[in-house]
């Protein structure tokens, strides 16, 4: 990790001496850094000035931490409040040696952290990285019609207009609109779940307005805290958290309308579980069936009265989930800087803090938790970190079109995609955005005389994340009733695997027109970039009911649609490997087989299968059952992590095939 | 006792009712089709059992030549099909709702609530019980 970080150091040096510097101090040798300055870690030219981070090799002494005291510091605190009973898991992901050292003078502060980095006992010392609030404002909707579609499953009056959830193709959204560009959840609630209050996402965000109508009712509540009395009644560490806690104020009063404010975490709070049939604007996607059956919502605002959230704001944020009991982590916020693997990813105390949190089992469905973030907003080939962290899952934007949006990054480390919206695009409508909850008090845009509104327009990856978000709570929550547990990673194999194609629609010559675009922008580089492909709910609750087994016919060599296992996506997946047990190739009677499409093919070892065009080759000639495992890349053309360049994690489907005399097309057992 | 001399007269009701039956026609097997029935077995002529796949299908032929069927194949979810049939003789051929014929003809037997039907294509014999 610290070589990268070394050669970007270097090279930004290098970019600031031949800059600014004259040619006679080009010809000066630089003085020799010590060793130990590798130690210190800057991954953004914005961070807060008056405190950093340090982790020390193991839990430090008072001797230690007094060693480190010195006339530029203040004061040593821990980042992390250590919760009974989670002490082993703390110490399991390094919690319990994060400290935040604050300095008297912002000027003394690279010198302080060189300093401290000098301590043998200390391990890293990262800069408090700040990541920028959002801005955008909500374009109010407003709710004075009351229509409902006839085969509505709620009475949500705007629900009609969420074209997010089911998109009919319909023009009064988008002149472009095309039926399926949602995230396929109606049927889901119809027949299957539309939540429960034991799952609980976390919004890490701005405030969520627990006040609002439509939010209110699904908000979670710490029972065992009593509001405004100034004691840590439940002893989780915070002080009158009831919706959850304001890390910027270092209070459990949430706010919503301060200075910072535009609504963001309360539009991603009704994605999630905005109240469903109750009567009221919009429907979310976990919401319940306003008997108060829905998940919970968690607010923990890290942005607050300043454009920018601090490093140690976001991970205690993310602890506080854990240990509150979240599921899930809404995550909208990330770093926009190009890293080229997660090795070079120097901020090793969200990733402790992420992985702390993944593994806190909150729920009876999985053995931990599942974050899920936002892959930014810059129209870039490269997802921010830390969605981009090949283990965790980051969501890229579509539109009402199924076409990538505009602003959408997409490349390597974008897991998934979902429904982000898109302001004015070819419909000229505002509509073509994302529609939720958002503070009524907040000054909306183009407010067009009606005032203002609980409900609102937005977009951005902001916006698709708690669509994902949603969905797994809700995929939780049916898991859950089923009576179905899964290990995180099959989980998360499972969502990236229900999936839609996303690149149906991109050739190489596809371009989308803006109305306020002079030039069309090209589909040809977000070919196969979006991730594994859109997130379909229904698919997912599939997955939990049961893993699909296909049918084929003995006696001839045949194609076996990978579709049920990797989404419709699976022809555009990059498959990593095939394994077929011994057993099976008995109990089949596998012929070996030839791959046609030469180095693009995966053969499995002893070439009894073969994968290619994202379909199954095989040539059984018994008639029988057996099981095969196949291996895809869930978020780019490649395997991330580590050393290697920035790109996605394995998903492994085991593909299980029973072989009769016939088959059916359709695969009926008739 | 009085239990027997109830299950007595049940079984000599019985017997009269299958003289009865005797004196009129056979039941056709087009009548004797109509009802549910599962599986509960499969028999292929190839080699092999059905592995280590448990495989629950429910079929229902109504009077009006349509067919409801319901199958779970292994770890899968229940997927349900619909369609029409037709018996011509004792070979029974079918059609989904959705276009695809079905992947075989069959030669059906009907003998009390078991049916037989053997594929034309391959041999392969699956029996159902009637509900």
């Amino acid at each position: 990790m610290r070589s990268d970080l070394l050669i970007i150091a270097g090279a930004s040096l290098l970019l600031s001496v031949s800059c600014t510097e004259t040619i006679e101090q080009k010809n000066l040798l630089p003085l020799a850094e010590p060793e130990y300055a590798t130690k210190v870690v800057k991954m953004s030219e914005k961070y807060e000035p008056k405190s950093f981070l340090v982790k020390f090799e193991s839990v430090p002494t008072q001797e230690q931490l007094q060693s480190l005291v010195s006339e530029g510091v203040s004061s040593i605190n821990p980042v992390f409040v250590s919760v009974k009973g989670k002490e082993a898991l703390e110490a399991q992901f390094g919690l319990d040696r994060w400290y935040s050292i604050d300095v008297n003078d912002p000027e003394k502060l690279d010198d302080v952290m060189l300093s401290v980095a000098s301590q043998g006992f200390v391990s890293t010392v990262e800069y408090n990285s700040l990541s920028e609030a959002p801005t955008q404002k909500a374009i109010p909707a407003y709710q004075e019609v009351a229509t409902k579609a006839e085969d509505s499953p709620f009475n949500d009056p705007l629900l009609i207009d969420q074209w997010h959830y089911r998109n009919m193709g319909s023009a009064a959204y988008s002149r472009n609109a095309v039926k399926g560009a949602d995230v396929n959840v109606y049927d889901v609630w119809k027949n299957l779940c539309t939540g429960d209050p034991s799952i609980i996402v976390a919004v890490i965000d701005e405030g969520i307005k627990y006040t609002h109508p439509d939010l209110a009712a699904n908000m979670w509540k710490n029972e065992g805290e009593i509001p405004d009395n100034g004691i840590d009644d439940d002893g989780n560490g915070y002080v009158d958290d009831i919706y959850g806690y304001n890390f910027v104020r270092n209070s459990g009063q949430i706010v919503w309308t301060d200075d910072a404010a535009s609504g963001h975490g309360t539009h991603c709070a009704g994605t999630i579980a905005a109240v469903n049939n109750n009567g009221k604007g919009v429907s979310g996607i976990a919401g319940g069936t306003g008997n108060n059956d829905g998940c919970r919502l968690m607010s923990c605002q890290i942005f607050c009265d300043s454009k920018y959230s601090t490093m140690a704001n976001e991970v205690a944020a993310v602890k506080y989930a854990a240990d509150n009991g979240a599921s899930v982590i809404s995550c909208s916020f990330g770093t926009p800087t190009k890293i080229p693997s997660d090795n070079a990813y120097g901020e090793e105390i969200m990733v402790d803090a992420l992985h702390y949190f993944e593994a806190t089992k909150n729920n009876n469905a999985i053995d931990g938790s599942i974050a899920i973030f936002a892959a930014g907003n810059e129209n870039d080939n490269f997802c921010h970190y830390p969605g981009a962290l090949y283990d965790i899952i980051a969501v890229s934007a579509f539109g009402p079109d199924f076409l990538p949006t505009y602003y959408t990054n997409y490349g390597n480390g974008c897991n998934i995609a979902a429904p982000g919206g898109e302001a004015y695009h070819v419909s000229g409508s505002f509509k073509s955005m994302v529609l939720s909850t958002v503070p009524s008090e907040l000054e909306p845009l183009l407010a067009d005389g009606h005032g203002k509104s609980d409900y609102g327009y937005m977009q951005g990856t902001s916006m698709a994340c708690p669509h994902v978000s949603g969905v797994v709570a809700l995929a939780l929550s049916y898991a859950q009733k089923q009576g179905k547990h899964f290990t995180n990673d099959e989980f998360k194999r499972m969502i990236l695997s229900s999936v839609n194609d996303i690149d149906q629609r991109i050739s190489k010559t596809t371009e989308k027109t803006y109305a306020y675009y002079q030039s069309p922008l090209k589909m040809a580089p977000y070919f196969h970039q979006m991730g594994t492909g859109a997130i379909d709910a229904w698919r997912l609750m599939m997955k939990i009911d049961g893993i699909p087994t296909s049918t084929a016919s003995a006696g001839e060599k045949q194609w076996v649609d990978l579709s049920p296992y990797f989404g419709s996506a699976s022809v555009s997946l990059t498959y990593l490997d095939v394994e077929v047990p011994q057993a099976t190739i008995d109990a089949l009677g596998l012929q070996k087989v030839e791959a046609t499409s030469g180095d693009a093919a995966i053969v499995s070892k002893d070439g009894y299968a073969v994968v290619e065009y994202g379909r199954l080759y095989i040539h059984p000639t018994k008639v029988g059952s057996g099981k095969l495992t196949i291996k895809a890349v869930g978020g780019g053309d490649h395997l991330g992590g580590g050393d290697n360049p920035t790109g996605g994690f394995e998903i492994s489907s085991e593909v299980s095939i029973v072989t009769r005399s016939f088959k059916s097309t359709n695969g009926g057992w008739l | 006792m009085k239990k027997q001399i109830l299950f007595l007269f049940a079984t000599i009701s019985m017997l009269f009712a299958v003289s009865s039956c005797n004196e009129i026609e056979e039941p056709k097997l087009e009548t004797l089709i109509i009802g549910t029935w599962d599986l509960n077995g499969v028999q292929f002529t190839k080699s092999a059992t059905i592995g280590s796949e448990t495989i629950s299908v429910t079929v229902t032929f109504n009077q009006d030549g349509t067919f409801a069927l319901t199958q779970v194949i292994g770890r899968g979810r229940a997927v349900d099909f619909a369609g029409t049939y037709t018996l011509t003789g004792d070979v029974l051929n079918g059609k989904y709702s959705d276009g695809a014929t079905w992947g075989s003809q069959y030669n059906v037997a009907i003998e009390g609530t078991t049916m037989t039907m053997t594929s034309v294509t391959g041999g392969d014999i699956y029996s159902y019980v009637k509900k």
